[in-house]
């Protein structure tokens, strides 16, 4: 029958195909790829966690919660998460909402996450230290550190 | 007040001074008095955003020189030395051409200055905190600058007809602010008078004065998102309207963003509001913004 014949004929064909693939460099590439998606995948991670603590301390800071107390917690989790952004960028972890532009200037993106680093650090001891017009300069100095990045070097949602 | 009142107002003002200068001083706390009066002006000249306009800042111009280049849909206009140097400031102005100045747009020599300055939202300014504002500017070192003459487009007639024009639209009318707490009273003397926000928050006619009717519904083709506005012309709808204002936003958010400019979203703002931040509602104290955002809050939306 034609038909049997030539799902056979398909079968066959694919797993030739798939076995040529899995040995042909063309796979190696794909394992490549799949480590930078991971790569870019942990960086978006951090971020999110970088993000969530942020909002959290936004959330305190206008008074939307009345928990005062927690704000060290958020900006000592926030200058964590941010204690690791220096090692988010290296050669091979392309992708995502990264732009390329990040790759090409290397040594402006390493100053901009060492600003990036200071500036939660000092978040996190304002928030420490509890002086609410302190805290809110240092607030400001960390968000604009992120946003300072994101202009530049950040995919544009839409 | 209206312009015409506040120049008649002005012919009588000698003995008004004096009695504002003097009431409950003894002669010899004249000049303790007149250094107080220095430190609510300092006070009142980053409420009123004075040094952003009068501040060539691009070119690290010394503070309130002026030279700074504004740009706007007329044309560029280049601002004036507010430092008290007798030939190149203001240091020769009495209290009362101070008075006429700020409030009427009128200048010593009797032209009428070009509401680029904002004198028809600073004519709701107090006596005595325009004469503060005085104060603290004639304590500044004079800085001796004169800064170019204003570019044009060529369709905006001389100062000559800024008379005119001052006849037809200043200052500012504005419905009466019913609300009847003093908080947002204070809030409401902050942001159409001291603070001038409508002068790019409130839309305009095509002779370039405020819309009051639509006061603060937003400018140009702005929206509220943060900084989107830093690529349009204009300033975006600040009335609590859900879709197109702050309707979404809490007192903690309007104070929030007055002190350090972060917007809900988590956006910072951008363009010209960064500098109104800076020099102004950053440095006011946590109850002026509290005011000018129960103002803001108590207005309908557009």
């Amino acid at each position: 029958m034609p038909f049997a014949l030539s799902r056979k004929y398909i079968l066959s064909f694919t797993c030739a195909a798939g076995l040529v693939a899995s040995l042909s460099p063309a796979h190696a590439d794909d394992a490549k790829h799949q480590q930078e998606n991971d790569a870019a995948r942990y960086r978006h991670t951090v971020m999110e966690a970088m993000g969530s603590s942020f909002g959290a301390l936004a959330l305190i800071m206008t008074n939307r919660v009345a928990k005062p107390d927690q704000l060290a917690t958020h900006a000592k989790a926030l200058s964590l998460s941010t204690s690791v952004v220096p090692t988010l960028f290296a050669e091979g972890s392309e992708g995502g909402d990264a732009l390329p532009l990040i790759w090409q200037e290397q040594d402006k993106v390493a100053e901009a996450a060492k600003r990036a680093v200071d500036a939660t650090a000092a978040l996190a001891e304002a928030a420490a230290a509890g002086d609410r017009a302190t805290l809110a300069k240092a607030f400001k100095a960390a968000g604009e550190s992120c946003k300072g990045c994101h202009e530049r070097y950040k995919a544009k949602d839409e | 007040m209206h312009a015409r009142a506040v120049r008649r107002y002005t012919g009588a003002l000698a003995p008004v001074l004096v009695t504002i200068l003097t009431a409950g001083q003894i002669p010899p706390g004249f000049a303790a008095s007149s250094a107080g009066l220095a430190e609510r002006g300092a006070y009142l000249v980053k409420a009123a955003g004075c040094v952003s306009c009068h501040t060539d800042s691009e070119n690290d111009g010394a503070p309130f020189a002026g030279g700074h280049r504004l740009e706007t849909p007329y044309g560029v206009f280049v601002t004036p030395n507010i430092t008290p140097d007798k030939e190149t400031g203001i240091g020769n102005w009495t209290d009362a051409e101070f008075l006429s100045a700020l409030r009427a747009g009128q200048a010593p020599d009797g032209s009428a200055y070009y509401p680029s300055f904002p004198y028809p939202s600073y004519a709701g300014i107090t006596d005595q905190d325009a004469l503060d504002i005085k104060a603290w500017l004639d304590t500044l070192e004079p800085v001796r600058k004169i800064n170019g003459a204003h570019d044009l487009a060529w369709y905006i007639p001389g100062r000559w007809a800024m008379r005119i024009w001052q006849w037809l639209f200043a200052p500012w009318q504005y419905a009466a602010h019913t609300a009847a707490d003093s908080e947002s009273q204070r809030g409401a003397y902050l942001v159409r008078h001291l603070g001038h926000c409508g002068e790019c928050h409130t839309p305009r006619n095509i002779f370039g004065a405020l819309d009051t009717r639509l006061e603060l519904s937003g400018s140009g083709s702005a929206t509220s998102k943060g900084s989107d506005a830093a690529h349009n012309e204009g300033a975006p709808d600040i009335r609590p309207d859900r879709e197109t204002g702050i309707g979404a936003w809490t007192r903690g958010d309007l104070e929030l963003f007055l002190e350090i400019g972060m917007l809900p979203d988590g956006d910072f703002a951008g363009g010209q509001m960064t500098a109104v931040i800076d020099d102004n509602t950053a440095l006011l104290t946590p109850e002026d913004r509290g005011a000018i955002a129960a103002f803001l809050l108590s207005l309908p939306p557009r």
